[in-house]
């Protein structure tokens, strides 16, 4: 039902043929005997669009570039080239007002509980802060907005006047979401949200999540490697290999039928509760290669058991197979299979 | 059922270990018996803080001399816990070998895997120099490291995460140890790294009928590799059996709860089942059973009588004053979803 509704409207977010590239500092040896300076390709062309109010799941291997492509979209990293829409309008280079017109509307969710709440304010100040920043309430309606939220997030009473030591690791996390959602956003990024915390925490928070996106008609970005918590939540799934998303599409049809050889394997690595599933081979053998160097061709070639000569030279386009979009030269074949 | 006829290699009875001042102890293991055939994968699961680290640690004496530890340990009808460092020494790395979490803060950043593994293979077996260095090659080959005659003269750091993790495994196997503690070995791993460090060490424990203790918080990684697993919480077991009778039919009210959390098996963007509240701090553990707050099925006594480990059927046991209660509880939430 979300689906058919989703192809006529016309999308929140559009990136298209995104690429960000970091540049390594060169060592003084490097520079000594004139070797090029090193490039960490960390997103290789995504395209992407994002409907209003679905999520979309994000999954891949530490160092494929999710985050990456979750900071370019809050707008903490500036692409190396290509574009984000939001709403039909470029927010890339955007400046002043209009850039805090976006910052607003976009907001991001962190992994680290610890790290990402200012230690020396207390929950009231963080809030503050943000209200304050983008004007949203003054006087008395800045505490009555801060009250609302916390009530909003299920903070006990009085949570306001502490700091974040007091709290536990799932309790900062809604303090993470409050501050997110202070702002009114459209758009939530959540980058690991849950992956810090215990497990019976864990769905306290995701239940939190789904709930607060259904009452506000949010969009969700969920960035995530815990591909069951992806598949419980997620309306469409995209799955990144080496910066670019190998495979997309509905979230049920990529976890029962994936076309894409990758998938396959990361769904198959992902341990399941069913003892009689257990493998005695591993489902993927090889490594992620370095960003630093990435293969020609399909970048999966090298890990690939299906992978042909062509598949060394030349790169699969992304393109409609089944249900969603996969970048694989054989995926009929493959997914059929 | 081969595993009922293997000899059973590690007893533990009644093991406690405390932290801080003797007269206001913080409890973090308490009243722990288990015990591991040889062969047999154990998992010991449970959320941070439930002591199951510790657990591990203790069997060592690696968490003297500030933590304080009672009970027995008997390794081959010897109990561990009197002897003094000298003695232990003979046990540890050569009967019992240990790998850990972070395998870049394990490993000695400043030596090559080749010295590393010789060093622990000069300790504890008499070859000479030219037979530990292609006992070290042999080791590297076993875990899987590819030209691994090339990678003697490697640092720690020109490794991946998995082939760090892997290192550590080849240096615990030098001494051909008995039994293999392993502490989280793959939390810091990809699934797919995940994936194939458990398929070695399940096939490492097959092939060499070494026992392991594999700690995790994860229930899938359980699931996949244990054939029993025993259910953490607050310092205490509150469930043992085998892997596949648990998860199917898990009695405890914790490990239902828990198990309930993972979203398996239920409509997408459902709220998932979770458990109330935070696991409890140690210095705020109840006389009675420790889940006694979060327990939808807690009776009065239970916060001041503490269950005792029972068995519940074939080679299980559950510490709960209200096991019915529970399992009503919780076939009547599902019978109403």
């Amino acid at each position: 039902m979300i689906e058919s509704t989703h192809q006529a409207a016309t999308p929140l977010l559009s990136i298209r043929d995104l690429f960000m590239r970091f540049e390594k500092r060169r060592s003084l040896s490097d520079t000594l005997t004139g070797r090029p300076r090193q490039v960490v390709s960390a997103l290789n062309g995504v395209d992407l669009d994002v409907m209003p109010a679905e999520t979309l799941g994000i999954v891949g291997e530490s160092g494929c570039g999710k985050s990456t492509l979750a900071r370019c979209i809050a707008g903490l990293h500036r692409p190396t080239s290509g574009d984000i829409r939001f709403e039909g309008e470029s927010v890339i280079g955007l400046k002043g007002a209009r850039r805090r017109g976006y910052n607003k509307r976009v907001q991001m969710m962190f992994q680290d509980p610890y790290t990402s709440l200012n230690p020396r304010m207390t929950v009231r100040d963080t809030l503050r802060e943000a209200i304050t920043v983008h004007r949203l309430r003054d006087g008395a309606g800045i505490d009555r907005r801060i009250d609302e939220l916390l009530e909003l997030v299920r903070l006990p009473d009085g949570a306001a006047d502490k700091y974040p030591h007091e709290f536990s690791g799932g309790q900062r996390q809604r303090i993470g979401i409050a501050r997110a959602l202070s702002l009114e956003p459209t758009c939530l990024v959540a980058d690991e949200l849950v992956s810090a915390l215990d497990v019976s925490v864990q769905a306290q928070v995701v239940n939190l999540l789904l709930e607060l996106q259904d009452n506000l008609g949010l969009t969700v970005l969920f960035v995530a490697h815990d591909l069951r918590l992806v598949r419980h939540v997620s309306h469409r799934v995209a799955v990144i290999y080496l910066g670019a998303i190998v495979e997309i599409g509905p979230s049920e049809a990529l976890f029962s039928k994936p076309m894409h050889p990758y998938s396959q394997a990361l769904l198959a690595a992902a341990p399941s509760l069913d003892p009689s599933e257990r493998r005695r081979a591993p489902a993927l053998s090889g490594e992620l290669p370095s960003p630093l160097d990435i293969p020609p061709g399909c970048p999966f070639h090298v890990r690939c058991p299906h992978a042909t000569e062509l598949c060394s030279r030349e790169k699969p386009a992304l393109r409609p197979v089944g249900n969603g979009m996969t970048a694989c030269h054989f995926a009929e074949a493959i997914g059929g299979a | 059922m081969s595993q009922l006829e293997k000899e059973t290699v590690l007893e533990v009875w009644h093991l406690r270990t405390e932290f801080g001042l003797p007269e206001r102890p913080l409890v973090a293991v308490d009243d722990v018996s288990f015990q591991v055939r040889a062969g047999e994968i154990l998992g010991l699961v449970g959320e941070s803080g439930s002591g199951k680290s510790i657990t591990l640690r203790s069997i060592l004496g690696i968490v003297r001399p500030r933590g304080r530890v009672s009970g027995e340990i008997l390794w081959k009808g010897r109990d561990l816990v009197p002897l003094d460092e000298a003695s232990l020494r003979r046990v540890r790395g050569r009967e019992i070998a240990m790998i850990f979490q972070e395998p870049m803060s394990s490993l000695n950043p400043l030596l090559t895997v080749g010295l590393q593994i010789s060093e622990n293979l000069a300790a504890h077996t008499e070859l000479d120099a030219k037979a530990r260095k292609a006992r070290a090659i042999e080791l590297l080959d076993m875990v899987g490291i590819p030209a691994a005659r090339d990678r003697l003269g490697d640092y720690p750091h020109e490794f991946s995460g998995g082939m760090r993790q892997r290192v550590m495994i080849a240096i615990a196997l030098a001494s051909n140890p008995k039994l293999l503690l392993a502490d989280e070995p793959t939390t810091a791993l990809d699934v797919t790294i995940q994936d194939q460090i458990l398929r070695l060490i399940q096939a490492l424990s097959r092939d060499l009928g070494m026992a392991v203790i594999l700690v995790t918080h994860d229930m899938g990684v359980v699931a996949e590799t244990c054939d029993r697993v025993a259910v953490m919480y607050g310092g205490r077991l509150c469930e043992t059996g085998p892997t596949a009778d648990v998860i199917r039919d898990a009695r405890h009210p914790y490990s239902l709860g828990l198990l309930r959390s993972i979203p398996r098996d239920v409509a997408p963007r459902t709220p998932l089942y979770s458990i109330p509240g935070a696991p409890p701090a140690l210095n705020a553990l109840p006389a009675g059973c420790a889940f006694t707050a979060r327990c939808p099925v807690a009776g009065p006594e239970c916060l001041d009588v503490r269950p005792s480990l029972e068995a519940a059927g074939r080679q299980r046991q559950v510490a709960c004053h209200h096991r019915e209660e529970a399992l009503a509880h919780f076939s009547a939430r599902e019978a109403a979803q």
